[in-house]
């Protein structure tokens, strides 16, 4: 169980998280969707503590820190429960994609080297990549090198994994082969917490849709309820823009 | 006038014989120079209070004055102060018996200090943030995250200022000699003046400073090729 409470966040006095709430059962898919600067992915980084919110409470199963004022003890702790799938992949430039994917079990969590390198092949494969395994962040695709950063989160056995728009930064070509192994994630029964705009995803995966704008959530439900019935006026606004501007890729 | 060949010959072993110390202040300088260059970049890309401004400082200063000065300085100053020291400690110490080769190495890592400080820093500050950020996302302390993820990938891009840093230090070991260390350039000078001969023991010494140096290039070379091995294709 997760429990987001009444995050906020500024950045230079402008405010971009007002105050979020939101609880994710455990094995959940919460999809997260929102207009540009409506605070989907500071929200992410603010509980991954990639960035530090000016208040708010996190829980995650059992251990509950203020996000202003978290040591660095409890931010290591709190991330070895977590994954964080990153827009631009973030792979390690320095690194094969074998190596990308073993590095946090060898680094941080001590694993034994060749048991660490056996599950690092084990999740590529899992990725469909077991043929590039020796090869460097620069000889793959967007899409391959999205899938490697995929492996890395779901190799660290993660309670839960954050999405930061997958797939925003991908050739519409490859949109496909990513979102088919995020699917696979969400299959596996790891909680997930997805920001996207792909909308189709959203209603084929997600076990709750939340939509975000101006730094709050504006509503949130079921996907059939949401993307059907939305009660709020911004969220039909947002939905039917999308929806009319291309129903399978919107980037 | 012609070329004295024949002592040229003769002088060459006998000034080849102090490469070694040559080598020695080189590598003593650059050594001493690596840790406090990587503390004062982490310092500057910290933005650590004061201690930034105290690096900065440093840095004007030594770039703003030249070499020469540096070690006249240091050799003149540096012996007094110690002696100072010691005297007002109650130490039986005379500091006029160390080594001048102490007071080179000190002087010499100044400037080589200042200039990897510079090359530490940008290199580091090209490694995309995001993959920091990776790093410590699966787990990876800050620590760790700098050693294995950003460290290796700014050393690439950092070699090519690094080679020129370490050439300048091999010839700036040729002001040694002003601080009484004998090396290449002063054994040569010495030589040079015993017999009269000083075009043919500088050309000596040219010959031994162009080959020490293109040897140093060519492996550092190969280490730069080393460190940026994932920027295949």
């Amino acid at each position: 169980m997760i429990e987001i409470k009444h995050v906020k966040k500024s950045f230079d006095n402008v405010e971009i998280l007002k105050d979020v709430s939101l609880n994710v059962a455990d094995g959940e898919v919460v999809v997260i969707l929102g207009p540009s600067g409506s605070g989907k992915t500071t929200l992410l980084r603010c509980v991954s503590f990639l960035e530090k919110a000016d208040s708010g409470i996190f829980s995650l199963g059992d251990v509950s820190v203020n996000l202003h004022k978290i040591s660095k003890k409890d931010i290591l702790k709190l991330r070895r429960k977590m994954a964080f799938v990153f827009q631009n992949y973030n792979l390690f430039a320095n690194k094969t994609a074998l190596e990308n994917v073993a590095e946090g079990l060898v680094t941080a969590r001590k694993m034994d080297k060749i048991q660490a390198i056996r599950k690092a092949r084990q999740a590529l494969e899992w990725v469909g990549l077991s043929d590039k395994e020796n090869f460097y962040p620069v000889q793959l695709s967007g899409g391959q090198q999205q899938r490697v950063g995929i492996a890395r989160a779901v190799v660290l056995e993660p309670e839960v994994i954050f999405f930061d728009e997958p797939t925003s930064a991908l050739d519409p070509e490859l949109v496909g082969e990513t979102l088919e192994v995020i699917k696979k994630v969400a299959k596996m029964g790891i909680t997930m917490i997805v920001v996207t705009h792909e909308m189709s995803f959203a209603q084929d995966v997600a076990d709750k849709v939340v939509f975000m704008d101006g730094g709050l959530v504006v509503e949130e439900g079921k996907p059939e309820v949401i993307f059907s019935h939305p009660k709020e006026a911004r969220t039909r606004q947002f939905l039917s823009r999308i929806i009319s501007l291309d129903p399978v890729y919107y980037i | 006038m012609g070329l004295d060949y024949e002592f040229m010959w003769k002088a060459f072993p006998d000034i080849l014989s102090y490469l070694p110390v040559t080598l020695k202040l080189t590598a003593g300088a650059l050594i001493l120079s690596v840790p406090f260059a990587l503390l004062f970049a982490m310092i500057q890309i910290r933005k650590v209070p004061l201690l930034r401004k105290i690096v900065s400082i440093y840095l004007s200063l030594i770039r703003g004055t030249p070499i020469i000065l540096q070690i006249f300085v240091i050799y003149n100053l540096m012996p007094y102060l110690l002696q100072k020291y010691a005297d007002a400690r109650g130490m039986n110490l005379n500091i006029y018996d160390l080594n001048g080769m102490w007071y080179a190495y000190i002087a010499l890592s100044l400037s080589a200090t200042a200039f990897l400080t510079e090359a530490f820093r940008a290199s580091i500050e090209t490694v995309d943030k995001g993959q920091f950020e990776a790093a410590c996302m699966v787990g990876m302390s800050r620590g760790q995250a700098y050693r294995r993820i950003i460290f290796p990938q700014a050393a690439g891009v950092a070699m090519p200022v690094i080679t020129n840093v370490v050439v300048d230090t091999i010839k700036a070991t040729s002001l040694a000699f002003a601080m009484a260390v004998t090396e290449v350039t002063g054994r040569a000078k010495i030589l040079g003046g015993e017999n009269l001969r000083y075009f043919e023991a500088y050309l000596d010494i040219f010959l031994v400073y162009v080959i020490v140096i293109g040897i140093t290039e060519i492996l550092l070379k190969k280490l730069e090729k080393y460190c940026v091995r994932y920027r295949v294709a």
